[in-house]
This record gives structure tokens, sequence and C-alpha cells, in this order.
């Protein structure tokens, strides 16, 4: 729900109650002054009777004024009192009851006391109520609308600035290398907001600098050790002295250092991709790029006897950081290479304008489509890849507007890289 | 030939140094920017390894003081940053190689050999190692004046066992310098003795006397 109606919601409730105790207040106070004229027009009635000069007239008449209501009849009763009352009266004419005011009054005149009762219809009273009524609701209905035409020109007006705080958070991206700054709103509530968004920002900005520089000094820190290690493994095994067994070992260590440096590279990588360090894009054409890698891949896949078969239908483009993009491909051509059949293997690489399929023979059985892309998830506990290339791919697709999927047909490892919508 | 290593790692220092030293160079060392700066004002040297992430200061900023002052020093970058950024913008300096930690020793020996060939240090840009000429820039091997077919692979193995002669080479270096990233595209690198048996059968076809030990179990040595 907007704040706009959410507000327009407690205004009318809180305007209600201050409407109903108007409205009760203004009926009494109406009512009353509608009464005492009435009761003043009443007065002047009997005063004009009573200093009538054709009184006796008047008496002998007993109906005033045509009317079979009011009348004044001689009485015993020898007190003057007077009082107002209402009464309803069933009309014949409009078959029912009316509300009446009368005065009952006991006069005297020439030592002669008479009773007399004016009527009064009350219906112009009813009407007046109708209007109050009329009126009240003309003011809810006005009001409602006001406040409707108001808040629409305080969203427009003042929540401006708001709107554009959030419209500029919302293109907010880190890679930006820069902090957001406002326009002055001259509203201090959005001027802290903005002021505090701002500091956030800045914030962000310098720890993800830090975490950038941490990631790069990472490197150096961890493969000058990596380097000395290789070097000291090297000038070791140029002694003389040493037995088949120790040169064996030595080796040993050799290869696992040169995994945790190529560990190190990879998870470098990796976080690089995801913190978005290659932004330039090109558009590569997939097809030339397959083409190349081929050429570069020629030694390996004569040497394991592989059957490559192409498939090109169309030209595919797509945008994409030119490093990433031989990063992408070779490690799923080189994928394709290394856990294919130690011989007379085969690669099917299709490509289509959206789509690149590479399919290749290897171990008899699916992978495990879920944990494939996880880094360190190793389809084969034997093998020698450290199971992050297919985390690297996965990195590259997702930060590249591309997708990539595993299938297992026909016999044959197929992985295919789709250009987003 | 007088080599000047920088570096503020003092093990990998003296690793480098002894190596060096060993292949009968005259080695020279600074561990941080202000010596090395000093150094490369005060003496000349053939090549100068730099490391980019020193003490005090930046190795790309040496390299700028070198070629402002018209050095003739042959450059080779050691770094452990594998950004293609600070690759491309050292070459552009004047670099003349980057090398990317970890590196093997062997490896490094290799580029300060082809860069003093490329640089004429020694006077002279062919290989001669006993009864084998290679000529680097043809891409040519004679074995007593009688030209050896070798494939692309089997030139650079060439060159690498005769720039690292008398070392034991294990298939990693050798791998590594043959393939570079790629060469984990095998499980093993069984593959290398392919190569390693064609070069040898024919360089002993020609004629050359068989310099190739196989050392059981981790790799090769150019025996001379």
């Amino acid at each position: 729900m907007k704040l706009i109606h959410k507000t327009l919601i407690y205004y009318t409730l809180a305007i209600l109650p201050v409407l109903i105790l108007t409205y009760v207040l203004s009926y009494y106070f109406f009512n009353a002054e509608l009464k005492e004229s009435i009761d003043e027009r009443l007065l002047i009635e009997k005063s004009k009777i009573e200093s009538a000069t054709n009184f006796n007239e008047i008496v002998s008449k007993k109906y005033l004024n045509n009317d079979e209501l009011s009348f004044i009849l001689p009485t015993e009763s020898n007190t003057p009192k007077l009082y107002f009352s209402d009464t309803l009266i069933f009309n014949e004419n409009e078959k029912e009851y009316l509300p009446y005011r009368y005065l009952n009054a006991i006069i005297q005149k020439d030592n002669h006391f008479y009773q007399l009762k004016i009527f009064v219809p009350t219906l112009e009273q009813e009407e007046i109520f109708e209007s109050l009524n009329f009126t009240f609701t003309i003011i809810i209905v006005a009001l409602i609308i006001s406040f409707f035409i108001i808040n629409w020109i305080i969203s427009k007006k003042i929540w401006k600035p708001f709107f554009s705080t959030i419209h500029q958070l919302k293109q907010y991206s880190i890679k930006q290398h820069q902090a957001l700054f406002f326009e002055k709103s001259n509203i201090y509530e959005f001027d802290e907001l903005n002021h505090s968004l701002t500091q956030m920002t800045q914030k962000i900005q310098s720890d993800y600098l830090v975490l950038k520089e941490f990631s790069e000094t990472a490197s150096h820190e961890l493969q000058t050790p990596i380097a000395i290690l290789q070097n000291k493994i090297h000038l070791l095994m140029q002694s003389d002295k040493l037995t088949e067994n120790e040169l064996i070992l030595l080796s040993d260590i050799e290869n696992t250092t040169k995994k945790m440096s190529e560990l190190i590279k990879s998870l470098l990588l990796i976080t690089k991709i995801e913190n978005n360090q290659f932004i330039e894009k090109q558009n590569i054409l997939v097809n030339e790029l397959i083409e190349k890698l081929l050429q570069n891949y020629q030694f390996f896949i004569q040497e394991k006897n592989i059957t490559i078969f192409k498939n090109f239908t169309e030209p595919m483009y797509i945008s994409i950081h030119p490093i990433l993009s031989e990063i992408l491909f070779s490690n799923l051509l080189n994928n394709a290479i290394r856990h294919n059949l130690l011989n007379n293997g085969c690669i099917e690489i299709h490509i289509s304008k959206n789509q690149f399929l590479i399919c290749n023979t290897g171990i008899n059985q699916p992978l495990n489509e879920e944990e494939i892309f996880i880094p360190f998830k190793k389809s084969n506990a034997s093998l020698s890849s450290h199971g992050l290339g297919l985390s690297i791919v996965n990195s590259i697709c997702n930060s590249s507007n591309l997708k990539v999927m595993y299938s297992y047909q026909n016999n044959k490892h197929c992985f295919s890289v789709q250009i987003k919508n | 030939m007088k080599i000047l290593i920088i570096e503020d790692e003092p093990e990998l220092r003296k690793s480098i140094k002894r190596f060096l030293y060993e292949e009968g160079y005259v080695v020279e060392s600074a561990n941080d920017y202000p010596d090395a700066s000093e150094k490369i004002s005060t003496y000349d040297y053939d090549i100068i390894l730099v490391d980019i992430t020193l003490p005090n200061g930046n190795g790309l900023k040496l390299i700028q003081q070198l070629k402002e002052i018209n050095s003739k020093s042959g450059i080779i970058i050691i770094s452990a940053k594998d950004s293609l950024d600070d690759k491309v913008k050292g070459l552009d300096l004047g670099a003349d190689d980057y090398l990317t930690k970890p590196f093997h020793l062997a490896e490094l020996n290799s580029r300060i050999k082809a860069l003093s060939r490329r640089k004429n240090f020694d006077g002279q840009s062919v290989i001669i190692f006993n009864e084998i000429t290679i000529n680097p820039e043809s891409k040519e091997v004679k074995v007593k004046d009688q030209i050896v077919p070798l494939t692309t692979k089997e030139f650079e193995l060439l060159i690498y066992f005769i720039s690292n002669k008398n070392r034991v080479l294990s298939k990693n270096n050798i791998a590594e310098h043959l393939w570079g990233d790629d060469a984990d595209m095998f499980d093993n690198y069984d593959f290398i003795y392919v190569h390693i048996r064609n070069l040898r059968k024919k360089l002993l076809d020609a004629g050359a006397q068989d310099y190739i030990q196989t050392i059981y179990g981790i790799g090769y040595k150019f025996k001379s």
C-alpha cells in the first residue's frame, strides 16, 4: 500500500469522529434554534389572540384560522399556565403521522379563563435536517476528494526528491567505483536520507576497493612463496646424491606445488569475475574463436586421436570481455579433450545464432547436473583437474548474460552456452 | 654477463642468485626500490630481472628510469600479478619479457638465454653445442653441417635442453615450457616422452651423440 493511501486512510479515520461530533452538535443546535423560533411564533400567535379586538368572535368560532387543531375554549381552570410540546398527528390527506408543535395555555380575559391550543406543523424542520445531512455528506466527499488532490500534489512535488533518490539507488552499481551524490531537496528528512546514503555508498566503495586490493595482493603474497618452493625443489633436484626414490618424492612435491599455484590462479580469476573486474565488452564471433582454439589444441586432439565434428550453421556473436571469452571456450574445449576417451574419442561442436553446444565422449555415465558447476566438486576423484574449470565457466556465463547447461545425450557429455534474452 | 635481480623476497632472491651464479653469470641483487634505482643508475647490467611490487616503489618506474638513461640492458619482469594490464604496461614501457610467478628456474634461464641472444651480447646469435648448431632465427638445426628437420615443438625442446644443459628437468618443467597453461590438458605428462624420443632419434640419425638422459621417475637431463 502506498504511503499516500495510508495517510489518506488515517486522515479519514481521524476526521470521521470530528465530523460526527459536529453533526450531532449542529443537530442539537439547529433543533434548539428551530424550537425557539417556533415557540416565538406560537407566543406571537397567542398574544395576537389575547389582544385581538374581535376576541369574542374568535372564541365563538372556537377553531383558529380555519385550523381544526388549534382552538380556544372557555375553561374552569383558573390558574394561568403555559407550556409547549411536540406531538404526532395523523394526517388524512397524507395518510401518515406528521410532526407538530403546539402551545397549550390557560389565558385570562375579562375574568374568564380560556384554554388555548395552537398547532404548528414542523415539517420544515425535517426538511432542514435533511439538508443538514445533505450538507454534511457533501462536506465529507469534498474533504476526501481534496485529500486525494492534496496528496497527489504532495506526492508529485514534495516526494519528488525521494523518488529521484530511489531512481538513483536502482541505477547504483558498485562497479561505478564512486559513491552516490544527491541533489539538495530542502526537505530535512530527505536530505538526511540522502546524506546517509552518500555515506553508506562511500563506505561500500572503500570496502570494495580494499577487497579488490586484497585479492590482488593475495595473489602476490601466495605466488611468491610457491615460486620459492618451486625454485628450491629445482635446485635440490640437481643434487647428485639423491636416490631414485627421493627424486620421485621431489617430483611429487613439485606437482603438488604446481597444482596449488593453479588453484590460486583459478580462485583469483573467479573472484575477479564475480567482482566484475572485466567490464569492457566486445562483440566476439564464437565461430572464429573456436577455430582458433582448435588450432591451438591441435596437438592434444591428434595425440588422443580425437575426431572433431563441426556443425557451424550460423555466426554466433556474444557480448563479452575478450579475455573472458577465451577462458570460457578454452575451458569448455579443454574439458572436452581432457575428459575424453584415452583414444579414438569424438567431439561434436554445434554453433547456431543463439547457442553453442559441445559434446564429447567420455565416461559412460552422466555427471551430476547440480554439482558440476559448484567449485571443488569433482566428477572423478582420480582426475588431475582441481575441479574449478566448470565453476569458472559458470561464473563467466553469469557475468556475461549467458547460460551454461549440462546434459547427457547418446552417451555423450554435452555443454551448451546460450545467450539469455 | 652481468645480471641484476630486483626482488624483495629474500628466499626467492637467494634461489635465483644461486642458480644464475651456477650458470656462470655475474649476479647482483637489490631488495627494494631505492636500492635498485641507485644500482641501475650507477652500473651497467646486461640483463635486469625486476619484480613489479617492491617496497617503497613500483618496478614499472624502474623500467621507465632505465629507458630515460637509454640503457641497453635487457629487462625481464617477474611478477605475481597475472593481470594483462601490468603485462601490457610493462612491455609498452620497454621490458623485453614477462614471467609470471611462480616460474621455473629453468624457464627463467631459457628466457635469459633467449634474450641475450636477441640482444646479441655474446656477439653471435647462433647456438653452438659441440656438433650441434642452432639458428634460432631461421629455426634451422645442423649436426655436422647436415640439416636436421625438426618440428616446432622438437626445436623448442632442443633449445630448452641446451639452455639448461646438465640440469635435471622435470616433466613438469618441460610440459610447462612447451604448452604453458595448457599443459594440464593431459592427466599425466607421458606425451612428452613421444617428443623426446623423436628428437633423440633425429639427432642420433644425423650423427650426434646421445645427450638426452632419462632420469627415472622425474624427467630428463641434457648431458654434455
